[in-house]
């Protein structure tokens, strides 16, 4: 992973003594509220429901096991000894408080961490494949790309106050796991004609209340150009997106107004007069931090591993074989995903002793790396396939081993209503109670290809559009009500779920999703995902099975 | 009144401001650059009104006349800015920075030069990656020269 030098580490300490400074003049009475605002947000301090929440960035979601380490006595001294892992591959404290914040920031800072731009109207953490480097599929490795945009965007004067949030997805392999398709701006990196490193350039995708599939912006913008070019684009969206309504601030609306050919050609001419010097020597930079990359040492000619014995006595190992572990491009390793979603569990969070276990595991057997991924869970991304079963036993021992990767239960939930100053409804007891409803029938039946996520508001957090089955918490005449969307899907063949019928109370929730997932067991052909079986078969198989004695 | 600039801070009377205001074209921060005229353009100062703290529009065009248009001459930001955003607008290549009798009810004076010791003290100004408009040496132009 990148390892920062003297630049970096004085960027985080110098904003950790700033961010100090403005903490006692609000503490002193000296900055209002209102006004210390924008400046806790630009270092992630939200004011939730019941408490202050840090968010701190997890730089395109790769964490060494001393961070992870740093994170968990974090939890400990300072919050409930827990955290919560975020579909933006951050992590969140939800009971810091105020005073304590600048301490927590110093911690940070020991370790090469940060929350800087974790929120605020401004280009936030960039996320990226958290397979990144190591999966089979992949073609450009999209780290470096990720370390740029992060220096470059990191303190950026200009984009600092944009309409609103922004949004940067990165991706080097066939299959997306990103989702660039539904980021502000998804960048897809691949290899131009004379293979070289290009980058296609997708603009305008986001969830919220207008979800919106993301363009084909520029195609093959070489390697060099990419910062200028960004730089226009950012430069067009903070002149021309609206200010007026927040609701229609994402680039996303400004897109879709103007259309994309005049959007287009506004970016483009932007960038034909874009002063190149402050862009001089990116290439330089691109290079050293692809040198500043301590790469893992991987052992050669490893030989096959044989579990056959292993696997008739533990069928569960053999079931987290399959779920859990997927291809790396080294012979003899492979990439083994730590569930956050044990059944009943509270997606994404991690008590501090689990953390402190996932750094130990990652010393041991993954080069001391781990990575979030955005479905909330954490990635030991060079682990020999030989070690495997040992890595098992040792995560099952601490309720750690649950087989559900990509599967129903592994469910991406927002906080709701148990944190969230902004939900309107719960959003993690219903995951919960999803999570116990399926677990029989994924215990049986091969569930791969049905995703479930749940969002305790319109602001779309859970990620409920893009999954087979998306779970929206609305309140309708003062009772928390959900609405149920079918067919999303956050690949590169993306699509926004429809809307199945009316809105359920939360306790019909589970049962409906049961009816759903058998009714999709039904009618699927082999190998056919939830989202192609309800594109083929429509929507009324599904809505009838649903609401059949609801 | 306080008129503010990378190395000075100065208090400034209402005749001297009603002056220095006649002598410069006033934008407001949501101009369209596109839109400037040339007679703008040669103006040998111009004042960009950011209407609100979190309104970056303004930040763009105060770019978009030193980068697009190599506008050379006094840029002056004025209206509604916290004293935590100086360093901010320095950097975007305003020369200097009109706090007025509302802002400074605001925002003490006091506050204002605590911003501005921040941004004269190396140490304690936040360091930038990418080049700014302020003269200082940035991050990478810094990897670049340590490289050599």
């Amino acid at each position: 992973m990148y390892q920062y030098d003297d630049y970096d580490q004085s960027v985080v300490e110098a904003r950790s003594q700033e961010f100090r400074s403005q903490v006692n003049r609000r503490l002193a009475g000296t900055l209002s509220e209102e006004e210390f605002k924008p400046l806790r947000l630009m270092n992630g301090l939200y004011l939730q429901l019941h408490a202050y929440m840090l968010r701190v960035a997890i730089p395109y979601g790769v964490l060494s096991a001393n961070q992870m380490v740093q994170l968990a006595a974090i939890a400990d001294k300072y919050d409930r000894g827990y955290g919560h892992f975020t579909t933006r591959q951050n992590i969140q404290f939800n009971w810091p408080q105020l005073v304590d914040t600048p301490d927590i920031l110093d911690a940070l800072a020991e370790v090469q961490m940060h929350a800087i731009q974790t929120s605020g109207n401004c280009i936030r953490n960039v996320t990226t494949d958290p397979f990144a480097g190591v999966a089979a599929d992949e073609i450009v490795d999209p780290r470096p790309v990720c370390e740029l945009l992060r220096q470059w965007s990191t303190f950026m004067p200009e984009f600092s106050f944009l309409p609103r949030k922004f949004k940067f997805a990165v991706t080097g392999a066939k299959t997306d796991r990103a989702a660039i398709k539904f980021h502000d701006v998804g960048i897809q990196l691949k290899h131009g004609s004379e293979g070289q490193v290009v980058a296609d350039v997708w603009v305008g995708g986001g969830q919220g209340r207008t979800p919106r599939i993301a363009q084909l912006l520029k195609a093959d913008v070489t390697l060099d150009e990419l910062l200028p070019y960004l730089d226009a684009l950012m430069r067009v969206y903070n002149l021309y997106g609206n200010r007026d309504n927040k609701y229609k601030a994402r680039i996303k609306i400004l897109v879709a107004s103007l259309g994309l050919e005049v959007f287009a050609e506004k970016v483009e001419t932007e960038y034909q007069q874009t002063d190149r010097k402050r862009f001089v020597g990116v290439m330089q930079e691109y290079s050293r931090i692809e040198n500043a990359v301590i790469k893992p040492t991987y052992q050669e000619n490893i030989d096959d591993t044989d579990f056959s014995d292993v696997i008739k006595r533990y069928p569960e190992f053999n079931r987290w074989l399959k779920t859990n572990v997927f291809k790396h491009k080294q012979a003899g390793y492979s990439i083994a995903v730590v569930s956050l979603k044990p059944y009943e569990g509270i997606p994404g969070d991690a008590t501090s002793d689990q953390m402190r276990l996932l750094a130990t595991m990652s010393e041991t057997y993954s080069g001391s790396e781990l990575r979030v991924t955005h479905r909330q869970n954490i990635v030991l991304p060079h682990v020999k396939t030989q070690d495997l079963y040992t890595l098992w036993e040792t995560l099952r021992s601490a309720g750690l081993a649950t087989s559900n990767i990509d599967h129903p239960s592994d469910i991406i939930a927002c906080p709701g209503l148990d944190y969230c100053a902004l939900a309107k409804a719960r959003s993690i007891p219903v995951a919960q109670e999803i999570s116990a409803v399926v677990k029989k029938t994924e215990q049986t039946e091969n569930l791969n290809g049905l995703s479930i996520n749940v969002s305790g508001c319109i602001n779309a957090c859970g990620h409920h559009h893009v999954a087979s089955i998306g779970i929206l918490g609305l309140e309708k005449n003062g009772a928390e009500t959900y609405q149920v969307t079918l067919g999303g899907r956050n690949g590169m063949d993306a699509s926004v779920g429809k809307v199945l019928g009316p809105g359920l109370s939360g306790a019909q929730v589970p049962g409906t999703v049961n009816k759903l997932v058998d009714t999709w067991l039904e009618h699927r052909n082999k190998g056919e995902s939830f989202s192609d079986t309800y594109d083929r078969v429509g929507k009324k198989i599904f809505s009838e099975a649903a609401y059949a004695s609801a | 009144m306080l008129l503010l600039s990378d190395d000075s801070v100065t208090p400034i009377s209402h005749a001297d401001r009603q002056l220095q205001f006649e002598q410069s074209v006033a934008l407001d921060g949501a101009t369209d650059p596109t839109t400037l005229t040339d007679a703008v353009v040669a103006s040998p100062a111009i004042e960009i009104n950011l209407p609100a703290f979190n309104d970056g529009r303004g930040f763009s065009l105060a770019r978009y006349l030193r980068l697009n248009k190599k506008y050379t001459g006094v840029l002056r930001a004025t209206g509604n800015m916290l004293p935590d955003q100086l360093q901010a607008i320095i950097q975007l290549g305003f020369d200097e920075v009109l706090v007025g009798d509302v802002n400074l009810a605001r925002h003490s004076e006091q506050d204002w030069l605590g911003a501005h010791r921040r941004l004269t003290d190396l140490s304690a100004s936040l360091p930038a990656y990418v080049e700014n408009e302020n003269g200082r040496q940035s991050i990478w132009s810094g990897r670049i020269t340590a490289a050599q």
